[in-house]
């Protein structure tokens, strides 16, 4: 248990299509001291790893419409390309509050676990909307601490 | 035979010939009499009527071409006169230059009536800048805003639909459609989580053949509904587009509806707010697009669309004016048909409508435009260009290397503005006759010509006149007040400049350098007036200003560099007179000429021909005195003589016929024996019947003889021969005057060779008697048998080199 002078912890809990900002917003709500901790988990599914292990997939240009095989390389791609743009928004967004933000990249699987046992320290965890969707939320709806989802899809 | 005292009495000119005093004035003008600039040009009437008529006339073709010397002021007359009738005509239309929005690249010109540009200009820039704010304005009105949040609305739920649909289409085959970064991927799902090839491979061959159809059958589908994004893309611009314009529409409409009403007398304006609200209305975007200039690099600045409504106003007036009276002094080719400036933009040249430039011919346009005609004829493509547009009735804005087609490059075409302007164009006489001569246009286009005269016939009234003159002269320079004498003084020295005791000079400028002049002096001696002493020192000191070349030529006469004799006499050899013009200023001076003769073939040879140096003229003059010379003692034997003639230290070229006589002199001399005064100087030309002409230049020629026998010492022998028709030209100086009253000096007036000879050899020449011989021991006796006797040697000599052939 933490003691009530150690500052809050919050954990956002967002995907990959998440609005930062909205929940960056709703996370401000339950701030309260400049040593409060905010960790940010990025929740990947491993929908674009198993799509891309298919022979069939085909990846199709919005703009064109024209069309690749959709590999693991790309699956990959896109996965690394999500994180490292989250990454970025905290960078600018840690700078601009004169924060520490923790930032993971958690596989949807084992990230119920890594929760779970986070959230016994955790004064809020806010998720985004889109996580009532995933399998993961079955397991998010049981944790003991005050749960907040946001609707952040863009 | 000596010629008698009562002869050369007889010849010699009267003291009072030999300068006519200007007598005392009548009136002059009081300061308060005002004089009219046309009514101060003497005796200018055939100019003035000319120009009046040219004025008065409005057809094509009557413009003028004012011909006259430099400095008689006829820029002044002309403005004057043209000033007169633009008062009665009004002031002309104002013209503009507006944007042409479906054709930048030629430029409308707009018309509007005087006074109305100015007005037009300010309220189409009031225009833009109530657009400026009233555009952007409405696009945020909360009306605005709704139509088009329902429009992005109705657009994004259309392309919300489409993918919805294609999403449900793929469920029902159990397959997701996933959105990756840049586009989209079919997958089969199951319990909402994509396959992987693992579970893939555990389907029945049924179920993973029915998935790859299904993706096949879907991916078709995904592909047509991406393609038709752009369609719904575009429609959607194309509702917001309308909205815009709408909503701009309305506005732009209520902006206008004020200028329209202002200017509904004039449909070519109310044409161009036509113009202008449609062009808002397309340029919506640009008005609501008010965040200032963009970046550097970008080819056009977005606040450069507001400069298409700007009105470039190039020829203005005031409503009450006049017609325009205009003096280009400069009329290079851009200065009078105007010009289409650049500006240096990312190292590139650029321009648009709003940076013509009207030239004079604009300006003047309804008006009166005066040119300098050497000014028009030595500027490149000036005259061609003038008369293009004289022709065309038209000014096309454009620079000469377009014209000649000299350059590719894509420019600016202005709308030619219609031309009605009167030109005259001040000029020399010559100017105008070549012109006339050699330019089959020019005659067309100049049908009048304003000829001033140089002078002014000496009569009582216009002495009178010309008193007045000075006076209103000295007026509009503030000058001091000149007394009579003074004004006598200059009334003479104008007939001197004239060159004519009955005649005075309307000469200007000349006029006013006098009188500012002699202005000068009096204050410098702190006077209150101008008296006749000031007249003097103005005259003198003009003089030492401009006579060093005469004080040279004197100096080698008086060190005898140049050999002239002003005592004793010489056979063949006679002191002729020369005048030199420097342009401002000219002289006289004497010249040695000399004339040899032996038998001959009855040649008189002209030295100063022979080497070029002599005129056309100078050559007649020769060849005149040689046939008087043939005709008059030896009409029955052949003249068997050879003389030649020569101006002795004359190293530049000779001109002119005024030294027929002292050359016929001098070789009746060399022929006669007869030795000639060396203190008499000659001038004047000789007809082939022994007449005695008039030449130019008599005054110069006599004071520059004067000059060199006062310096050497006048002792009553000295004097001048000159023609008798050129002794209403005498206007000699006052101390030639004093010198000819004291009997130190004479002047003889001559009609015939007789007459010159007798005063030159201070012999009678002697008249043939009723059997037709001269009395013996005369030089025309003399000169006649010396040529019988030269014919009768010839025929020996003939006939003896006939005899010795014979032998051989």
């Amino acid at each position: 248990m933490k003691k009530r002078n150690e500052g809050r912890r919050i954990i956002l809990a967002v995907t990959e299509t998440s609005s930062l900002p909205a929940l960056w917003r709703a996370a401000k709500e339950h701030l309260e001291h400049p040593h409060d901790e905010v960790m940010t988990f990025l929740l990947l599914d491993d929908r674009w790893r198993r799509a891309a292990s298919l022979p069939f997939t085909r990846e199709f240009s919005r703009i064109s419409g024209s069309h690749k095989n959709f590999t693991p390389w790309r699956a990959a791609q896109i996965d690394e390309a999500a994180a490292a743009s989250l990454a970025r928004q905290l960078q600018a967004l840690a700078a601009e509050t004169q924060r520490q933000i923790a930032f993971e990249v958690l596989s949807e699987h084992n990230a119920a676990d890594i929760l779970g046992q986070l959230s016994v320290t955790a004064d809020v965890l806010i998720v985004s909307s889109e996580l009532k969707r995933r399998p993961v939320y079955a397991k998010l709806i049981e944790l003991r601490c005050q749960l907040l989802f946001v609707d952040s899809e863009e | 035979m000596t010629v008698t005292t009562d002869q050369i009495r007889s010849l010699t000119v009267p003291v009072e010939s030999l300068r006519r005093a200007c007598p005392p004035l009548a009136a002059r003008a009081s300061p308060a009499d005002t004089l009219p600039t046309a009514a101060s040009f003497l005796s200018q009437e055939r100019a003035i009527e000319a120009l009046r008529f040219a004025f008065q006339v409005d057809r094509d073709g009557y413009n003028v071409f004012v011909l006259g010397p430099v400095g008689s002021h006829r820029h002044v007359l002309a403005q004057e006169l043209a000033g007169e009738r633009a008062r009665q005509r009004g002031a002309p239309p104002d013209w503009c230059y507006v944007n042409n929005f479906t054709n930048p690249e030629k430029p409308q010109a707009l018309q509007l009536p005087a006074g109305r540009g100015t007005g037009f200009r300010d309220d189409m820039q009031k225009l833009v800048e109530e657009a400026r704010f009233a555009i952007p304005a409405a696009f945020e009105e909360e009306d605005y805003r709704n139509q088009l949040k329902a429009l992005e609305q109705e657009s994004q739920q259309e392309v919300k639909a489409q993918w919805e649909s294609l999403k449900k289409l793929a469920a029902a085959d159990g397959i997701a459609v996933l959105q990756t970064p840049s586009g989209y991927v079919l997958a089969p799902v199951r319990d909402d989580k994509v396959i992987d090839d693992e579970e893939f491979d555990q389907l029945p061959g049924k179920e993973r053949k029915r998935i790859q159809a299904a993706i096949k059958k879907l991916s078709d589908e995904l592909q047509s509904r991406i393609e038709h994004m752009p369609a719904l893309r575009k429609k959607h611009h194309e509702r917001l587009r309308e909205l815009n314009q709408e909503v701009t529409a309305h506005t732009v409409k209520v902006l206008l509806e004020d200028l329209k009403g202002k200017y509904k007398d004039l449909p070519e304006i109310l044409a161009y707010l036509d113009n202008v609200q449609r062009n808002m209305i397309e340029n919506a975007k640009a008005f609501r697009d008010t965040d200032g200039p963009g970046l550097p690099f970008l080819a056009q600045d977005p606040s450069s669309v507001f400069e298409a409504y700007e009105v470039n106003l190039i020829v203005s007036h005031e409503a009450e004016a006049s017609a325009p009276v205009v003096y280009e002094a400069n009329p290079g080719y851009t200065n009078l048909i105007g010009k289409v400036e650049h500006r240096a933009e990312m190292g590139a040249l650029v321009t648009d409508y709003r940076m013509i430039r009207a030239g004079a011919l604009l300006q003047a346009n309804g008006g009166y435009l005066l040119l300098d005609a050497h000014r028009v004829l030595t500027r490149p493509f000036v005259w061609e260009a003038l008369k293009q547009c004289l022709f065309a009735k038209r000014v096309q804005i454009e620079s000469p290397a377009e014209t000649l087609g000299f350059v590719s490059t894509t420019s600016l075409k202005p709308e030619p503005v219609p031309l009605d302007v009167k030109i005259v164009i001040v000029g020399e006489r010559w100017l105008y006759y070549l012109l006339s001569l050699y330019d089959k246009e020019f005659n067309g286009l100049f049908k009048i010509a304003a000829d001033f005269d140089d002078d002014v016939e000496r009569s009582e009234d216009n002495v009178e006149a010309y008193a007045r003159l000075i006076d209103h002269r000295i007026r509009s320079h503030t000058l001091l007040p000149f007394s009579d004498s003074a004004v006598q003084r200059i009334v003479e020295e104008r007939a001197r400049h004239a060159g004519d005791s009955e005649r005075l000079s309307t000469h200007i400028q000349s006029l006013d350098d006098l009188l500012v002049q002699a202005d000068h002096w009096a204050r410098q001696r702190q006077a209150g007036r101008v008296d006749v002493d000031d007249v003097t020192a103005a005259l003198e000191g003009s003089e030492r200003r401009y006579n060093r070349v005469q004080q040279r030529i004197v100096d080698a006469i008086q060190r005898d560099t140049l050999l002239i004799d002003t005592s004793g006499s010489c056979v063949g050899q006679v002191n002729g007179l020369s005048v030199i013009d420097l342009g401002n200023y000219r002289f006289g001076h004497p010249v040695r000429i000399t004339a040899t003769t032996r038998v001959g073939t009855g040649d008189v040879v002209d030295i100063e021909r022979e080497v070029e140096l002599g005129g056309a003229i100078h050559s007649k003059g020769v060849m005149i005195l040689s046939s008087a010379l043939s005709s008059r003692y030896a009409p029955e034997v052949p003249l068997s003589l050879h003389g030649s003639i020569v101006f002795e230290q004359s190293y530049g070229g000779v001109d002119g016929d005024s030294a027929s006589v002292a050359e016929l002199c001098a070789l009746l001399s060399s022929i006669s024996e007869v030795p000639i005064r060396q203190s008499i100087a000659c001038t004047g030309s000789i007809n082939q019947l022994g007449r005695v002409q008039a030449v130019g230049g008599v005054n110069e020629k006599i004071e520059g003889f004067f000059e060199i026998c006062r310096q050497r010492g006048l002792d009553g022998s000295h004097g001048v021969v000159m023609p008798y028709d050129n002794v209403k030209h005498l206007m000699l100086r006052e101390e030639i005057v004093d010198a000819v009253q004291a009997k130190r000096f004479s002047i003889y007036a001559v009609r015939h060779l007789d007459e010159a000879l007798a005063i030159l050899t201070g012999e009678e020449p002697g008249q043939r008697d009723a059997q037709g011989q001269f009395p013996p021991d005369t030089v025309n006796r003399n000169v006649e048998e010396r040529l019988i006797r030269y014919a009768a040697k010839r025929r020996e000599f003939a006939e003896s080199a006939g005899s010795h052939e014979k032998a051989e």
